[in-house]
């Protein structure tokens, strides 16, 4: 390359810089997107969903998931910039000049490409730049000192090579050959919205559904997928520091995403001639129609003058045209057609070939998991529907004859408007016809034509015509067609990024997000209905506002300078558009009052942020007052008033001996009313919480609560329990649960500091202060009585000899077929009853082998089929509650039915022994029940459907509680203190493992042991049970171990490693000498690890009360090889 | 002020940055051609979308049979028919669709009648055996045929043609110039043009518009009967200068046309004043009385 061609190429380059960097999109990108990270790094849900609240913000981790996940919204701002290497000499009618230079074109636009990648680079940069203003959030006291470290300058270099570069360099390329290919912006644009489709079936279809996470991994144009793979196994020391691997799915991934563009544009440049960029790309036929000369006679046809023009008509004329146009277009109906397409196969694949599957597709189940699988997509389609809806006549002379005609403005923004719904309608239909497909192919028995379209209308429609009307606002405010794409991309961006991150919570305040409504079978949309609706009039009501706004900034007319069209608006605000911009000002107040009402003061909304405020003032004030009580029994009758979602309750508690009573009350229920044989103590509330100051109570004494139920509130969370159209009421939602619960403490370091209380949670008080482990009082005897008017119930009335907990079910009118099964009654729709007889053999099945295993019976004598959103599987009473969503969307085969087999046995388990062991929330409860339940259904697990079932649960488990470990904000301290969900897997495979070492270790004769010990506290108790090696082990930190079997030149030898949590991360402890074969008839074996040539066949494990973190190494299929040393001894 | 055709009354408007596009433009418009002339940014676009109510003028007043045209926009766009200088293509529509949609934008909102119209003018331009091919495939001459039938659509009172020649060969010109004759026998017809013989072959009346002023305004006849006996000229060889009080010049094969205003001169032959060396002259001298 000589001295000229070089320079030529830089001048070119330079130039194209110059030019990238002088339009607004730039700038634009570069500072919403360095803002936004910073608002990222503010938003403590944000970074606790990664993993980033005890650690730096800023940290490495973040910078790898930031630089990759943001380049699915920069594709688009790319799009525009490589287009420009093509677009710009066409806008400026400079294309001949330019292709008449003496200069070869591939040298120009290879120049060009270069310095359009520089601008790319700059604006993939400006997420870095929020990492870099990231300790001015400290400087503004916005964050802690502690919350923001050193930039992470490694990482960021390391993230820009390896993330920004390639998808900068890769999509560039296709954009560029997608802009020489349609000479316009059109081609790079919906090769971006390709992109985002392909990224939407990695991460959700590969990913999401756990199909194939290699090929998402390739498949990501992003790398997001690899990059979160990677961090998330990572503990929160190695976030700080760890440089991501060049794993081999990520290289690739980078081959696939910048090797091929790479050459496709190499070949599109070598086959570019002159002439196909001199060609425009509207005017595909120049030539001259010669017939038109001199053959022109006039017309003599004579018509009325226009006179009263029916605008109303021209306005459906209008609108029609309008969504015509756009859907005669092949590309759009092919579009849609692939969507049908995608969706019908997606769902397919995260259904019924689900690697937890097969589940069944009831329209409920697969409605919101298809908004959530079309929403990225659909929402960028909605952006550019609007964008060309709305530059359609942004061509030389069509606009101003647009301006020009007498058509009102109401009539041009009207059919605009009309046919973005039109279009937005069409991509609500989309999903529902894809539920549609897939349903009536596996479960013709959930068939529901109406579901689907109403689900979508009603919780998706408003949501994108929030979208659209704020696509329509930004074309009518910003003249440049780029900027107006720029921010209407951007606003999709924002509605996918809380979309994913939740980054706001309250729900009117959730721009373009779906309305949360999960209608179940049983009950139908009556819960939901008047939440729906009035978020859908929000929705509708910003919609509306965005259309008053944007006729208020019409441009009508050409040269128009910003005052100049401040005065029209002003002028307008006198008219309709102003009329219906402060109507639809006046209804979101309205609505926002509703809101306040319905969602804060009387439904059970409160942001994350007050809720762990919440807590830690609970702690300050409530804490230390914590008292001792114990109870007798009692009585409870409950009055219901389902139409009025109303009711009260009278409790009386017999045996009462305590001084003060301390508990705290369910939603929506108020303590109006309590006396004792003598008084009528006064009751202090806070919040939620209440205390009853007892005089004469300290010998026993009788307690009568009164309270009140009322539930107008909306649901945000959990479905409503109590409506007229059914109730599903357990114990704990209309009583309250008495005592202290010490698992409302704040655990979370990062919290404690920021609400400025010590690290350490306050010491614990006596058990008998503490709250029951299930239901809302302690062992007792206890009646109660549900009464509600006419309809059909289930559990009604009952009496126990263990905690208050039970459940009771009311419906209008009674299914029209009831299931009985061995003396179990099964409450479920008229879909489920073929899906019931196979799901109360497993109940029956474990319920039997649960009772041998531990030597307790759980009693299950009915069994409901609960809303979705309403609970977990578990048994209140002895009632099986089972959730739609929990317990009903596996077929009951393969991993899924395993599962579900496992998820049964463990809810019998735990109630059989919170039904033997009147436990309190004390240090070692959790761990008993969690752990011995889990470990019960393991074993039940296994009885009922094999050693592979058990393997494969292994695996899953041990799969989650890596995620876990490593994304968990609350500190992992000792098992004997700790809750939540890493404690009921982690206990459950470390006592599965304890229990594999030897024959004799099994649940019974724990829970044989643990009774004759019932008299000590209960980790004494535990240690004298498990003996005190064993208790230290599996009540202490968690513990990993990692044993492989590693094939060499035909031999197999095992290594095994072992680490402790300490302090954030895992620490390398002493290897175990042997490991454990375990095969599939239950055959037990030590084999000594390092020797070389093992025999054998199972499964390897580190059978010492740890978990072991990668099942699929573990397996030993060698035949018998090498010298035949390998066994070691018992 | 005539309550018939339109008049425009101290019209002014300045664009941000302060450039002057109209400094007080005043016109009468009676129906019939009225040609406005002008070298490239004189204001003719500008007053021309202000007629057609594209762009707000600063001050001043327009009135189209005696209705105030800035109070009451839309009375005019109803009578109004507008043909842009530059008519681009427009993709994935037929000339007929897209006739057709305009025409309901007019009010032609009567389907029958409309059909019946776009047919009409789909005939009248010569485009009704390609009124189903897309607009995007029409050559220049089609569109601009095309953009004309746009702008009849409803019979317009007032038709406004900015720069409407530009581009066409002779056949398409004077056929275009035959419709635009046509309509003005019923219709006020503004042409704005810079092409001095579009405007001496068609209209009756006309305007020689400069740095946003009317510098000169009558019939062709008038304007070039005020230059009767002072209009010169002379050929001088290829390297000799141009006299430097030349009124306008032009290329011949052996040198310089060179037309002067004035007294005789010697060496100068007395030429019939042409519309062409009024609008130089009406330029010249309104530069003069600038300076």
């Amino acid at each position: 390359m000589n001295h000229s061609v070089i320079s030529y190429f830089c001048g070119e380059a330079f130039y194209e810089i110059r030019m990238g960097l002088r339009s607004l999109v730039v700038p634009l990108v570069t500072i919403v997107l360095s803002i936004y990270m910073l608002l990222m790094f503010l938003n403590a849900d944000y970074m606790r969903s990664m993993g980033a609240v005890d650690i730096q913000r800023n940290s490495a981790h973040l910078t790898y998931l930031m630089a990759s996940g943001q380049s699915l919204w920069l594709f688009f701002g790319w799009a525009w910039v490589f287009a420009q290497i093509i677009v710009r000499d066409q806008s400026a009618a400079l294309q001949e000049v330019v292709l008449a230079a003496p200069v070869p074109l591939h040298l120009t636009l290879m120049a060009r490409f270069a310095g359009a990648l520089v601008v790319a680079l700059l604006m993939g940069a400006s997420v870095f730049l929020g990492f870099l203003a990231a300790p001015l959030l400290v400087m503004v006291s916005a964050l802690p000192p502690e919350a923001v470290g050193p930039a992470p300058w490694t990482a960021m270099g390391w993230a820009l090579l390896l993330f920004t570069l390639p998808n900068a360099l890769g999509t560039g390329a296709l954009f560029l050959c997608a802009a020489i290919w349609t000479r316009s912006t059109a081609g790079p644009f919906a090769v971006a919205a390709a992109i985002a489709l392909v990224w939407m079936v990695a991460m959700i279809v590969l990913r999401g559904g756990e199909v194939d996470i290699a090929a998402a991994s390739v498949l990501d144009p992003s790398g997001y997928s690899e990059a979160e793979r990677q961090s998330m196994l990572w503990t929160p020391i190695e976030k700080k520091t760890a440089i991501i691997a060049v794993s081999d799915w990520l290289f690739y991934n980078r081959l696939f995403w910048v090797g091929l563009p790479m050459a496709l544009l190499g070949y599109v440049l070598l086959r570019l001639r002159r002439e196909q960029l001199a060609i425009g790309g509207d005017s595909r036929n120049d030539r001259d129609d010669e017939r038109s000369v001199g053959t022109h006679q006039s017309a003599g046809t004579q018509l009325p003058a226009i006179t009263s023009p029916a605008w109303l008509r021209a306005l459906g004329n209008e609108a029609i045209w309008q969504f015509k146009l756009i859907m005669s277009g092949f590309g759009v109906r092919l579009a849609l057609v692939m969507l049908l397409i995608s969706g019908a196969v997606g769902t397919w694949v995260n259904f019924v070939a689900h690697v937890d599957g097969p589940l069944v597709p009831t329209p409920q189940a697969l409605l919101p998991f298809l908004t959530e699988f079309f929403y990225l997509i659909v929402i960028f389609m909605v952006v550019g529907f609007i964008g060309v809806l709305m530059r359609r006549d942004d061509r030389l002379g069509y606009d101003e004859w647009v301006d020009a005609s007498p058509a009102p403005m109401a009539v041009l923004l009207i059919a605009k408007c009309l046919t973005a719904l039109a279009l937005i309608a069409v991509l609500c239909v989309i999903p529902a016809l894809s539920s549609l497909v897939v349903t009536a192919l596996d479960a013709r028995a959930s068939l529901d034509f109406g579901f689907p379209f109403a689900y979508m209308f009603v919780t998706t429609f408003p949501a994108l015509a929030e979208v659209g009307a704020l696509s329509i606002l930004a074309h009518t405010v910003f003249r440049h067609a780029g900027t107006a794409y720029v921010v209407s991309v951007l606003i999709a961006f924002i509605a996918i990024i809380n979309h994913e991150i939740a980054a706001v919570e309250y729900p009117p305040w959730e721009l373009a997000l779906p309305i949360h409504a999960h209608p179940s079978e049983l009950s139908g949309w009556g819960p939901w209905l008047p939440m729906v609706s009035a978020m859908a009039v929000f929705k509708l009501g910003l919609f509306v506002l965005a259309v008053g706004l944007t006729w208020l900034c019409w441009r009508r007319g050409s040269a128009l300078t910003g005052a100049e069209r401040l005065r029209m608006a002003a002028g307008r605000l006198w008219g309709p558009a102003g009329a219906i911009t402060a109507s639809a000002v006046f209804l979101m107040a309205a609505m926002t009052s509703v809101f306040n009402t319905r969602l804060i003061q009387e439904g059970e909304f409160e942001s994350k942020a007050q809720e762990i405020a919440g807590d830690i003032a609970w702690e300050q004030v409530w804490w230390s007052e914590a008292s001792n009580f114990k109870l007798a029994g009692g009585q409870v009758e409950i009055e219901l008033e389902p139409d009025l979602r109303r009711g009260t309750v009278d409790w009386e508690l017999t045996g009462l001996v305590a001084q003060q009573l301390h508990g705290t009350l369910p939603h929506g229920v108020t303590l109006t009313k309590a006396t004792t044989d003598a008084a009528a103590p006064a009751i202090e509330q806070d919040g939620d919480h209440f205390v009853l100051r007892l005089d004469g109570c300290e010998a026993g004494c009788a307690l009568r609560l009164s309270l009140a139920i009322n539930t107008q509130g909306w649901p945000v969370d959990n479905a409503p329990w109590l409506h007229g159209s059914g109730v599903w009421l357990r114990a704990k939602d209309v009583l309250p649960t008495l005592g202290h619960d010490p698992r409302r403490l704040v655990r979370s370091i990062g919290d404690r500091k920021a609400y400025g209380v010590p690290n350490a949670r306050p010491a614990m008080p006596d058990r008998t202060a503490l709250t029951a482990m299930q239901g809302v009082a302690p062992a007792g005897d206890w009646h109660w009585r549900v009464s509600t008017p006419g309809g059909r119930t289930w559990g009604a009335d009952g009496q126990t000899a263990t905690s208050l907990d039970f459940a009771f079910v009311w419906l209008p009118q009674a299914p029209e077929d009831l299931v009985q099964h061995d003396g179990i009654e099964v409450l479920v729709s008229p879909a489920r009853h073929e899906q019931a007889a196979g799901f109360l053999a497993d109940v029956t099945e474990l319920q039997s082998c649960v009772s041998g295993e531990l030597g307790l019976t759980p009693a299950v004598r009915t069994v409901v089929q609960a809303p979705r959103d309403l609970g977990d599987l578990a048994i209140h009473g002895n009632t099986l509650w089972a959730p739609e969503d929990k317990a009903w969307e596996s077929a009951g085969t393969g991993l899924g039915g395993w599962q579900r087999q496992f998820n049964l046995g463990r809810a019998m388990a735990r109630s059989a022994l919170l039904d033997a062991y009147d436990l309190r929330a004390e240090h070692g409860a959790q761990w008993l029940v969690d752990g011995v339940a889990g470990w019960t259904a393991m074993r039940c697990l296994e009885a009922r459907s094999g050693f592979e079932a058990l393997v494969a649960l292994r695996k899953l488990h041990a799969d989650r509680l890596i995620e876990i470990f490593a994304e968990s904000d609350d500190p992992i301290t000792t098992t004997a203190d700790a809750n939540g969900e890493w404690l009921t897997r982690y206990a459950t495979l470390a006592l599965e493992n304890w229990g594999a070492a030897d024959a004799t270790r099994t649940p019974a004769g724990l829970t044989v042991a643990l009774s004759a010990a019932q008299d000590l506290p209960l980790l004494d108790a535990l240690e004298h049970t498990l003996g005190r090696r064993d208790a230290s082990a599996l009540l202490a930190a968690p513990r990993a171990g990692d044993v492989a079997v590693v094939s060499a030149a035909g031999a197999s030898t095992i290594s095994a490693g072992r680490w402790i949590w300490a302090v954030n991360g895992w620490k390398q402890a002493a290897p175990p000498d042997r490991v454990l074969l375990r095969s599939t008839d239950a055959e037990r074996q030590w084999l000594n690890v390092g020797a070389p040539g093992v025999v054998g066949s199972g499964l390897l494990i580190d059978a010492d009360g740890l978990f072991e973190r990668t099942v699929e190494d573990n397996r030993l299929v060698a035949a018998p090889v090498g010298d035949g040393s390998g066994p070691g001894g018992r | 002020m005539s309550d018939i055709g339109l008049e425009v009354r101290g019209l002014r408007k300045t664009y941000p940055g302060g450039v002057e596009a109209l400094a007080g433009v005043d016109l009468s418009v009676q129906p019939g051609l009225y040609g406005l002339l002008g070298p490239n940014g004189a204001g003719k676009s500008t007053l021309m979308r202000t007629l057609a109510t594209l762009q707000q003028p600063d001050v001043g007043t327009i009135a189209l049979d005696g209705v105030d045209v800035l109070a009451d926009p839309d009375q005019l766009r109803q009578r109004l028919g507008y043909l842009p200088q530059q008519i681009g293509s427009y993709p994935g529509v037929s000339g007929r669709n897209l006739l057709d949609r305009f025409a309901w934008l007019k009010g032609r909102t009567d389907k029958q009648v409309r059909r019946a119209e776009v047919d009409a003018l789909l005939e009248r331009v010569n485009l009704e055996a390609d009124g189903h091919r897309a607009v995007a495939t029409y050559s220049g001459g089609m569109l601009r045929r095309f953009g004309i039938a746009i702008a009849l659509i409803g019979a317009p009172r007032l038709l406004i043609v900015d720069e409407p020649t530009a581009g066409l060969d002779p056949a398409e010109r004077n056929r275009f110039h035959r419709v635009l004759a046509e309509i003005g026998s019923e219709a006020v017809v503004l042409l704005s043009t810079h092409i001095v013989e579009d405007v001496e072959n068609l209209c009756t009346r006309l305007s020689i518009m400069n740095a946003g002023q009317i510098v000169a305004a009558g019939t062709p006849e008038e304007l070039k009967a005020r230059l009767a006996g002072r209009i010169w000229e002379i050929e001088v060889p290829r390297h000799d200068s141009v006299p430097a009080d030349a009124l306008h010049a032009s290329a011949t094969p052996h040198g310089t046309r060179v037309i002067v205003e004035g007294d005789q001169q010697p060496g100068y032959r007395a030429r019939e004043p042409r519309l062409e060396d009024v609008y130089h002259f009406a330029l010249n001298r309104s530069l003069l009385a600038a300076a």
